[in-house]
Formats: structure tokens, C-alpha cells, sequence
């Protein structure tokens, strides 16, 4: 620590310079997560709401509620106590001359999906041309009494309340009776629903058919898992970058010290503190470039506009944070070798 | 008679094999007594480094044996001789001396990390500071200092410790003979006032008159020239 405090303290520039890297990478890294962790949940926030752990839709489906269409008699065998049929679609709705994406869920008001929705204001869609929709809409647009049109249904539907958490593959929640689901997607009325869910599991006999778990269907959500996969890489590549800039920034820097090092361990002074040192050194600077990429980060969340879904949650933060310490350190781990293998010999003579 | 602190057996140190094989000593026999400054004279790869280096317990050599205070140090530690280095040996060496990063008295703080007991008082320290002429040079940077106050700092950085030996390699390199005569007599002092050690290796004639035995060593082999 004598040291490595000094000697980042005499060499402002140099030590600059390698901070700002590291400020930039960690600012880097916690922004990249906010907004994988903010997509996937603008993805999942209505599927985490509801509480459910199977989902039953039709095979070709492909697990793609959208594209689910399940008869009426498929529904009454699934159906029991603890099940919930849903009709979900992806709609546009429109209000003047404003047209938005949003997806139609439609429920039936005696099931637990329905039962469960946490409303932040008003109550639940009592008659066949009432709709709750998520919070996340702009109220000045689709204030509460308004009426919007909903994919092809000609029925103008009256807004009656505000779910919390409504988004639904990135696109905000309508909820409404199930009945107007058909109506709203234009299928005939032999179908009776996309999906039914359940808070246990549910086993299928019907070849037609197919349960999907819980994670089996945020996973099969459009673009969902590309999405987790692509950022889940860049975070990781730049953790990597990370250390492979730190490891080349102590090395350059170890070098250049090596004569002086070299005398250092001709007077006896200890390996273990000269190790101590550059050990301690990383630590600082990749603690401090933590902190300052923390801090750029929460004033970035302020400054960016609510249309870019961005989540920060100090868990997630944390454990990146600590892989890139660990990383960091791994990255002393060759200077610290070059330390230890100076001969003092090497700078005696002439 | 003086006591014996240091001293050197049928020393012989080889580099390489075979047709490569370098004899950079051969055969030397030597001893270094408390209260002496002896002078090792000789030209440019006569061998001076090595046989200072095999004095430091640096290296060992390839044949003979090394004793300090008595006891053969040949065959110790790594880690034993960087203790030895550390509690019983001042080194003054041609160049980097200093941590370019710490200030003059920040140099011996260092020392003070990794030795916390039997270093300088607080009166010695300010008496070995103030023969150097280094008193208002404490909170500056090595950078700041011309070659001559680099040298004295590193002087009083080898006597921080209060080591019985102080080993020099060709201390006065980068001095003009004004300053030579002022580290010669410091030299001088150490070794007579404080009862020292003092090996100082070196092609500089004009540290002889400051010293009490003179060597004279050529191609490996010693001859004593008083
Ligand atoms: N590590 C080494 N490997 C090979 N040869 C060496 C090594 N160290 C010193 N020598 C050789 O030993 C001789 C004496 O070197 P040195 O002790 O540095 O002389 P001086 O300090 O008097 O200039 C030289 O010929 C030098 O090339
Ligand atoms: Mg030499």
C-alpha cells in the first residue's frame, strides 16, 4: 500500500489514464446490463406478474401464444380450478389519430390471472367493452374513460383502469374480457383461447398440444432469448477486454520499474511486498473505476429518455462489479510473476 | 586487531559452458574488517560487480565460500539472504538508488515497512542527513536532484538500516572530482567513526587516498597493491 499510494499519487497522468479505461468499461458494462436487465423485463414483467408455472398452447404454436389457437373443447379439459385461459394477440390500438403496438390479454374475470392483477388505479373490465391497461402508457393519450379501438373488433372500448407491470414482449398489456379476444384477432368461434395457464404443472394428453414451464415460455418469447444471448456476450467480452487492458497497462508499467525494482530486491526488500503492492494497486484502480462507472451510470438512468427501458438492480450491479474486481486481479497476476522473477543481478554491473 | 565482518575464500564464479565458459573471478581471497573502507580497483569487466554481488549474497559462487560475521553464507535462502541483505548490508550502486516516486523522505518510510526495528534514531538520522547535506532536499522527488544529491541520498539510504557492511559499486560514476572527494572522505567516516565495513568497487583512482586497503583485481585475479 506505502507504495502503490505514492507512486499512483506522483504518477497522476499514467495512472489517469488507465482509470479512465477502467471508469469506461465498468460505465460501459453496468449500462449494457440496465438494459438487458430493462428489455427483459419491458419482455416479462406481465408473465412474472401473473405467478404462473405451466402454460398449455397448440404444438405449431411453438410455444408463441400469439400464434395459439385452442378450441373450446381443448380448454374445457384443461380447465380446472387452478387454471386460467387466456386470449393473447398482438394488437394495434388506435385513439384519434394515435397508433400504438400492444398486446390484447384476454381473461376471464372468475380465474386467478384476473383475480391477482394489481391495479394502480380503477378496476377491473366488468363489461364486454372494458379494458385495463398497463401503467406504462401515456395517460395524457389513454386517460382513463377514453376510448381506443383494439385490432379488428369494430367495438370501441373504454379505458377502466391501470395494471402495474403490464408489458408484455416489450409491448405494453391491454387487459380485457376473453370473449372479446376472438373478436379482436378475427378467428371463428370455435376457438375458444391461446392459452391456458396454471399455478401447478399440467401434463397433456392431446398429441396436438404442448405445456411449456414457466422459464420454457419467457424463453420462447420473440426475440427474447437472442436478445439475453447478445447482451449476456458484449458484457462478457468486455469483461475480457477489461482484462486483458489491465493486464497489458501493470505489465508496461511493471517493466518500465524494473531496475528500480531490481535494487528494491537487492536491499532485501521482501517479494511478498512488492506483490502486495501491485496487487494493491489493481484493487484501487479497479475499485475506483467501479465507483465512478456506479455513479455515471445512476446519472445516466436520470438523464435517458423513459422510451429506453433501462433496469438497474444493485444485485445484478454487485455481481458484476465483483467479476470485474476478480478479472482485475487476475490481471496482476503476470506483473506480479515478472516481479518476482527480477533478478537483482541484473541491475549490478556495467 | 579489527573485527572481521566480511570475507571471501577461494572464491571462483564461472559463467556459461564450455567454449562460452566466462571466469569472472578466480580464485579470490579476501576479508573485509569493521572500521575499514577497502578499495577494489579495476577496469571495466574485470570482475568487480560479481565479486560484489557474491559479498551481497546475491549470487553465490560457483566455487569457495562467502562469510559474514563468521558464518559461511554460500549456501542460505533465498529468503535468508534477502534477510541478511536487508539487516546487515547498505548498498550503494551506480544508478537507480531511489524509487523515482517517493520523495527523499519517503525513501527511508520504505525502509521503515519492511525493517520497523534497529533502524537510524531519530538524532542519528538527523546527524547522517545533515554530514550529507541532503537536510533540504526531504520532499523532493529523485527527479529533482542533480546525480551528486541522488548519490549522497542513497548514501544515507544504505546507513538507514545501520548495517555493519556497506558494499558500494562504483559509487562516484557520475560525479565530478569535487563531489568524488566529498563521497570519499563520507565513505572514510562511515567506516572510522561508525565502525563499518566499507567495500567499494570501483575504476575511480581518485578514491584511493580516502581508503585503508587497496586491491587491485584484473581479469578475475586479485593482487594487493599496499
Ligand atoms: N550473468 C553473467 N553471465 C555471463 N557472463 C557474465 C555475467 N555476469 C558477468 N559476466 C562476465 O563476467 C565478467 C566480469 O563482469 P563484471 O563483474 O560485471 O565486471 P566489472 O563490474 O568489473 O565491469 C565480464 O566478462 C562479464 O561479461
Ligand atoms: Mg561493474
Amino acid at each position: 500500500m506505502f507504495l502503490a499510494i505514492r507512486e499512483i499519487k506522483k504518477e497522476k497522468l499514467r495512472y489517469g489514464l488507465i482509470l479512465t479505461v477502467v471508469v469506461l468499461i465498468s460505465y460501459l458494462i453496468f449500462i449494457l446490463s440496465a438494459l438487458a436487465l430493462g428489455l427483459a423485463t419491458a419482455n416479462t414483467a406481465a408473465v412474472d406478474s401473473w405467478q404462473s408455472k405451466s402454460f398449455v398452447m397448440t404444438k405449431d404454436a411453438n410455444g408463441n401464444a400469439g400464434q395459439s389457437l385452442l378450441t373450446t373443447k381443448q380448454v374445457d379439459q384443461l380447465s380446472d380450478d387452478k387454471t386460467a385461459t387466456l386470449g393473447i394477440t398482438p394488437v394495434n390500438m388506435k385513439i384519434g389519430g394515435k397508433r400504438e403496438s400492444a398486446q390484447f390479454v384476454g381473461m376471464n374475470n372468475d380465474e386467478y390471472i384476473a383475480k391477482n392483477l394489481q391495479l394502480t388505479k380503477g378496476h377491473l373490465p366488468k363489461a364486454a367493452n372494458e379494458v385495463v391497461l398497463a401503467d406504462s402508457v401515456d395517460k395524457d393519450i389513454y386517460g382513463m374513460g377514453d376510448k381506443i379501438s383494439i385490432g379488428l373488433s369494430d367495438t370501441k372500448y373504454k379505458i377502466v383502469g391501470y395494471a402495474k407491470n403490464a408489458t408484455y414482449n416489450t409491448a405494453p398489456v391491454i387487459y380485457g374480457a376473453l370473449a372479446q379476444w376472438r373478436v379482436i384477432k378475427g378467428v371463428s368461434d370455435q376457438f375458444q383461447g391461446s392459452v391456458v395457464t396454471s399455478k401447478t404443472s399440467q401434463s397433456v394428453d392431446d398429441k396436438a398440444l404442448k405445456t411449456y414451464s414457466y422459464q420454457a415460455f419467457i424463453n420462447k418469447l420473440p426475440g427474447y432469448t437472442p436478445q439475453k444471448a447478445t447482451f449476456g456476450l458484449m458484457i462478457g467480452f468486455l469483461i475480457v477486454i477489461s482484462l486483458i487492458v489491465i493486464t497489458i497497462f501493470l505489465y508496461i508499467l511493471t517493466v518500465q520499474k524494473l531496475p528500480n525494482l531490481a535494487v528494491l530486491r537487492a536491499q532485501g526488500i521482501p517479494n511478498r511486498f512488492l506483490a502486495q503492492n501491485t496487487l494493491f494497486e489493481t484493487f484501487f484502480i479497479i475499485a475506483t473505476g467501479i465507483v465512478v462507472g456506479a455513479v455515471l451510470s445512476a446519472l445516466t438512468e436520470f438523464g435517458i429518455p423513459d422510451s429506453v427501458p433501462m433496469a438497474f438492480d444493485w444485485g445484478l450491479m454487485g455481481l458484476i462489479a465483483a467479476g470485474l474486481m476478480v478479472t482485475g486481479l487476475l490481471g496482476a497476476i503476470i506483473p506480479i510473476r515478472v516481479i518476482s522473477k527480477i533478478d537483482p543481478v541484473s541491475v549490478i554491473g556495467g | 586487531m579489527r573485527e572481521e565482518k566480511l570475507a571471501l575464500e577461494h572464491v571462483t564464479k564461472q559463467f556459461g559452458q564450455k567454449t562460452n565458459l566466462v571466469t569472472a573471478l578466480e580464485d579470490v581471497s579476501l576479508a573485509f574488517k569493521a572500521g575499514e573502507v577497502s578499495l577494489i580497483i579495476g577496469p571495466s569487466g574485470s570482475g568487480k560487480s560479481t565479486l560484489l554481488t557474491i559479498l551481497g549474497g546475491l549470487q553465490t559462487p560457483t566455487d569457495g565460500s562467502v562469510r559474514l560475521n563468521g558464518h559461511d553464507i554460500s549456501d542460505l535462502s533465498t529468503k535468508e539472504a534477502e534477510k541478511t541483505r536487508l539487516e546487515q548490508i547498505g548498498f550503494v550502486l551506480q544508478a537507480y538508488n531511489l524509487v523515482p516516486y517517493l520523495t527523499v523522505a519517503d525513501q527511508f518510510k520504505l525502509v521503515d515497512q519492511v525493517k520497523p526495528n534497529n533502524n537510524l534514531s531519530q538524532d542519528g538520522f538527523d546527524k547522517i542527513i545533515e554530514t550529507l547535506g541532503i537536510q533540504k532536499l526531504l520532499n523532493k522527488y529523485p527527479g529533482e536532484l542533480s546525480g551528486g544529491q541522488q548519490q549522497r541520498v542513497a548514501i544515507a539510504r544504505a546507513l538507514y538500516t545501520d548495517p555493519a557492511i556497506i558494499l558500494a559499486d562504483e559509487p562516484t560514476a557520475a560525479l565530478d572530482t569535487a563531489r568524488v572527494k566529498e563521497v570519499g572522505q563520507l565513505f572514510a567516516n562511515i567506516a572510522h567513526d561508525e565502525e563499518k565495513a566499507v567495500v567499494i568497487v570501483t575504476h575511480d583512482d581518485r578514491l584511493r587516498e580516502f581508503s585503508d586497503n587497496v586491491y587491485k583485481i584484473v581479469d578475475g585475479k586479485l593482487s594487493n597493491t599496499d
